[in-house]
């Protein structure tokens, strides 16, 4: 197959998991919930509708308002053309690129941030304040948890991080990768705003952390950032979903088909956690995440004693 | 070196052409500037041609100065460190001739700024290259005193003469220091220039720690490193705009390059230098970041970032000697490399930031950030060239602030297994990675608060975007920011050659990295323009602005209601408490009809704090010795002239 259709091909299955991946979250806690729920596509036809309205900005609003949901549909995108997806090598590699995987996702969450300043509005600067308060937190786990992948690998490129190494990993170093996992579900968790952190569906904008940032945007604005925060989500259950995944088969198609119900599987996951766990204080949120610190911090201390 | 003559030579004269034509005022500030920028011109194009064959140049003039012969020398590091100097002394130049114009400030404020200005930079110019330590002290203390004149050049203002008599004792104090490490390397090396005196100390010298020490504290004082940079915020927030950028931006650089200089002279440093340095560096980058949060006065908020990124270059400093002192070449190479390429990225956006903040504190006479709102509406330009100069200095993809804190993190990264380094290098990773999350903050703050929403406490009618001669030098900064980010490979030969002088002897391949991030971005950039082009173009067909923001329920939400900067920065704050030395007076609403009430929240720097009542206290010691020991009694007195004379009678005769 041609190099170019081959990553088109991958992109287009990257978007439709994403929506797919929404929709298995509402359906998982709908089960749980004793309900039927809503269609499992039910993310895509939202999307079109809302791509269809027209757009009705405050008179406060600027230029920057656009930034927030352009970005935030484009750096997942990018950040995916750098992760490996089934058993296709990623588009850009090099030594050192998880690096600017991270800061492309701060670059988003600055345009984030800034568009939900840009309306004046109380409460989305509320939610803003809240945005860069667990970043600063969030980020180190992020920070332990590469390195600890670094060392495993033996790399720098993202594409190794989360590459076939996990095999021979899963056997010698398990428990340092299970923290590993750990720790990436609860940043996972807390960067897409699912529920111990966050909960997008309560009717108080008081309580919430991202969803009260995009009070103001509507129509195809909306429809953006309803589509990069399932591609986000999606990224990052990808990733942790090459780690659980020790074994390729090298063929293209079952790969492909293999990560993606994986995924599906860490997804899935994300569903169950929201049905069982209430979400938590917005205080007790720092107590979480620096707890998933001292973990991840642990693995670390585990993987050095080895290598002694 | 013939160029870098025509640069001095028509830096120096810039300086007294306004005193000259007093009466053409108008005219000589022109001609000024644009003499200032033709030897800028000459010294650019001297660094240029430097860097293709990169061979220190050594001039010996045939008289001396002070007893000493009058020597200059210029290699890799002084040819980097003439860039940011002369980029950045000709845009604020540019920048002054709207901003300290005579039609604002009146004919003597403007040639006695000129002439300062000019000469300031002159003697920058001179330090980098001079190499005689009489010519290179005399270059110091210049330039320190003529930073006071600039930063007390205002007489009426007494907040800035306050900064300005703080500054001047600092400076000093830091001048003793450097006496004392070039007065021991003339007394025990017997050299009398600093390019004699290259790795002339070894590690059992006993004077080898005294003299880092010293120097470390001389040019720390003047750098801004912690605990030391107590005089920088208030300097930097009352001197005016384009001498804070001067200052910021290249000033306190030649307080690196000084440390840099010191750490040439040892051949194998111990151990625990570059441990101490790093360490300093994580703890500069943290403070100053999380103080700068609590600030609301922009130019305070501004300074404190200088010393989050003198921070971030320190603990590239540090990793460049642990690689000395361990003999790791990849460690000392990305060490070195990322720290002085920060040094030249820090020089352009915070002078890029100073300028677009001092554009707004002109139009709007106040440097409180709760009062601003909604300024990008007004003047969209000033807005345009901030968020450049933020997203720069908080280090996020793709402009040039990235590039320099990617080399440190792949440095740390390549060699965080290497067994000894691997706290110190874990540490540094989770510093500069809370470092950079925290200023990304910090600028959304100011961003947020001072460009977009509503205005607060200000009225945008009848401002206009500033003038020309303001913007022309932010364009040029932003252009330049944009370029070094996304092309950060063409300053690989300028690290490289910097990174040979101090040891490095691995090839240049290794720093091809920079080259891989272009890489990237050139896969990224299309795509990102194709997208946000498309999706521009199809959307803004389709908005209508024609409601407020939505209140939440409320019809009309007072501008008040808007969260404020320090609302915003507040929950953060919380969790670094610790730090702040708070006051804040909560109120308590009672009765039926509760009165208004207001509501205050201070955080204010600790470690100032902590140095004053240092200060004091030792102060107040001395205070009390003194009255005990000078209390007034004839006849004690003449018993300490009786125990003097036994004390010596007693010396003289036992030894």
């Amino acid at each position: 197959m041609n190099i170019f259709w081959q990553y088109a091909l991958i992109f287009a299955v990257f978007i439709a998991l994403s929506l797919l991946n929404m929709g298995i979250i509402t359906k998982v806690k709908a089960f749980f919930g004793g309900r039927k729920g809503a269609p499992v596509l039910q993310k895509l036809y939202d999307i079109i509708k809302l791509w269809q309205k027209d757009i009705t900005l405050s008179t406060t609003t600027s230029w920057i308002f656009f930034a927030g949901p352009f970005l935030s549909v484009l750096v997942p995108l990018i950040a995916f053309a750098m992760v490996p997806f089934g058993s296709v090598h990623a588009l850009i590699s090099f030594e050192g690129d998880f690096i600017l995987f991270l800061y492309l996702f701060a670059l988003l969450r600055f345009f984030t941030v800034a568009s939900a300043l840009d309306t004046g509005s109380s409460f989305e600067g509320m939610g803003g304040a809240r945005e860069i308060t667990f970043s600063v937190l969030i980020e180190p786990i992020l920070f332990v948890c590469f390195i600890i992948l670094a060392k495993i690998s033996n790399s720098l490129a993202l594409e190794n991080l989360f590459g076939i190494h996990s095999f021979t990993s899963w056997t010698h170093d398990s428990t340092v990768l299970t923290i590993v996992v750990f720790s990436l579900f609860v940043v996972m968790l807390a960067e897409n705003s699912r529920v111990p952190f966050d909960d997008p569906n309560t009717h108080l904008e008081l309580t919430m952390v991202h969803e009260v940032m995009v009070l103001d945007h509507s129509g195809p604005l909306l429809g953006l950032i309803t589509l990069g925060s399932a591609l986000k989500l999606t990224l990052f259950a990808l990733l942790i979903s090459h780690l659980l995944l020790p074994l390729h088969t090298d063929i293209f198609w079952l790969d492909l088909v293999l990560s993606a119900f994986v995924s599906m599987g860490v997804v899935a996951c994300v569903g169950i956690c929201e049905s069982l766990i209430a979400r938590l204080r917005i205080v007790a949120i720092k107590n979480i995440l620096l707890g998933t610190f001292v973990i991840a911090l642990f693995g670390i201390i585990m993987i050095t004693r080895q290598s002694l | 070196m013939i160029l870098l003559y025509f640069s001095l030579f028509f830096i120096f004269i810039s300086a007294f052409i306004p005193i000259f034509f007093r009466n053409h005022i108008a005219m000589s500030e022109k001609l000024g500037a644009l003499l200032h920028i033709i030897g800028a011109l000459f010294g650019l194009g001297f660094v240029i041609n430097f860097f293709q064959n990169p061979i220190a140049l050594h001039v010996t003039f045939p008289f001396s100065l002070l007893g000493q012969t009058l020597v200059l020398h210029c290699d890799a590091l002084s040819a980097f460190f003439l860039l940011s100097i002369l980029l950045i002394s000709s845009a604020s130049c540019l920048y002054g001739l709207s901003y300290y114009s005579y039609e604002h400030r009146g004919v003597r404020a403007s040639w006695y700024y000129r002439l300062l200005f000019g000469l300031f930079t002159f003697s920058m110019v001179l330090l980098v290259i001079s190499d005689s330590f009489m010519l290179f002290l005399l270059a110091w203390e210049m330039m320190s005193l003529l930073a006071y004149g600039l930063i007390s050049i205002d007489e009426d203002d007494k907040e800035a003469n306050e900064a300005g008599f703080i500054y001047i004792i600092a400076t000093h104090t830091g001048v003793i220091a450097l006496l004392g490490v070039f007065g021991l390397l003339y007394t025990y090396f017997g050299v009398t220039t600093l390019s004699a005196s290259w790795h002339i100390i070894d590690q059992n010298s006993s004077v080898a720690s005294i003299i880092f020490l010293l120097g470390l504290f001389g040019f720390g004082l003047k750098a801004g490193i912690f605990p030391l940079y107590f005089w920088l915020p208030s300097a930097h927030a009352n001197a005016p705009v384009s001498v804070s950028a001067l200052l910021s931006g290249v000033m306190i650089k030649m307080g690196i390059f000084g440390i840099l200089r010191i750490c040439l002279l040892f051949a194998q440093p111990p151990h625990w230098w570059g441990w101490l340095l790093f360490i300093i560096g994580i703890i500069s980058g943290l403070l100053g970041v999380i103080y700068a949060i609590a600030q609301h006065d922009i130019k305070r908020l501004l300074a404190y970032h200088s010393i989050e990124n003198i921070g971030i270059i320190m603990i590239g400093i540090g990793m460049a000697m642990l690689g000395q002192s361990y003999g790791n070449q990849s460690l000392m190479l990305f060490g070195i490399a990322g720290a002085v390429f920060h040094v030249l990225n820090h020089s352009l956006f915070k002078p890029l930031l100073f300028y677009s903040a001092g554009s707004v504190i002109e139009a709007f006479h106040t440097r409180n950030i709760a009062a601003f709102g909604g300024i990008l509406r007004v003047m969209p330009y000033t807005a345009l060239f901030f968020l450049i100069g933020a997203v720069a200095i908080v280090g996020i993809a793709p402009l040039n602030g990235f590039a320099s804190e990617w080399l440190l993190y792949l440095g740390m990264f390549k060699n965080i297994f290497a067994s000894q380094q691997m706290i110190i290098l874990l540490l540094g990773i989770l510093g500069l990675a809370t470092i950079g999350t925290l200023a990304l903050a910090c600028f959304i703050k100011v961003f947020g608060a001072t460009f977009l929403g509503t205005p607060r406490d200000i009225s945008l009618e009848g401002i206009h975007e500033s003038s020309r001669w303001m913007l022309l030098p932010m364009g040029v900064i932003a252009f330049i920011c944009i370029v070094l980010g996304l092309m950060p490979f063409l300053m690989m030969q300028m690290l490289f050659s910097v990174a040979v002088l101090f040891g490095v002897s691995t090839p240049e391949i290794s720093l091809l990295a920079l080259q891989d991030l272009s890489e990237a971005y050139l896969y990224i950039l299309p795509l990102a323009v194709v997208v946000i082009t498309v999706l521009w173009l199809k959307l803004s067909k389709k908005s209508s602005k024609c409601v407020g923001t939505w209140g939440c329920g409320y019809h009309a939400p007072p501008k008040r209601a808007q969260y404020t900067a320090g609302s915003l920065a507040q929950m953060l704050l919380e969790y670094y408490g610790w730090m702040f030395k708070g006051k804040r007076h909560l109120f308590e609403i009672s009765g039926l009809f509760p009165k208004s009430l207001n509501f205050h929240l201070h955080f204010d720097d600790k470690n100032i704090a902590a140095l004053n009542f240092m200060g004091l206290a030792i102060q107040s010691f001395a205070n009390r010795l003194r009255a005990f020991v000078h209390n007034g009694y004839m006849g004690l007195y003449v018993l300490y002239i009786l125990a003097t004379l036994i004390v010596m009678l007693l010396y003289v005769s036992f030894l």
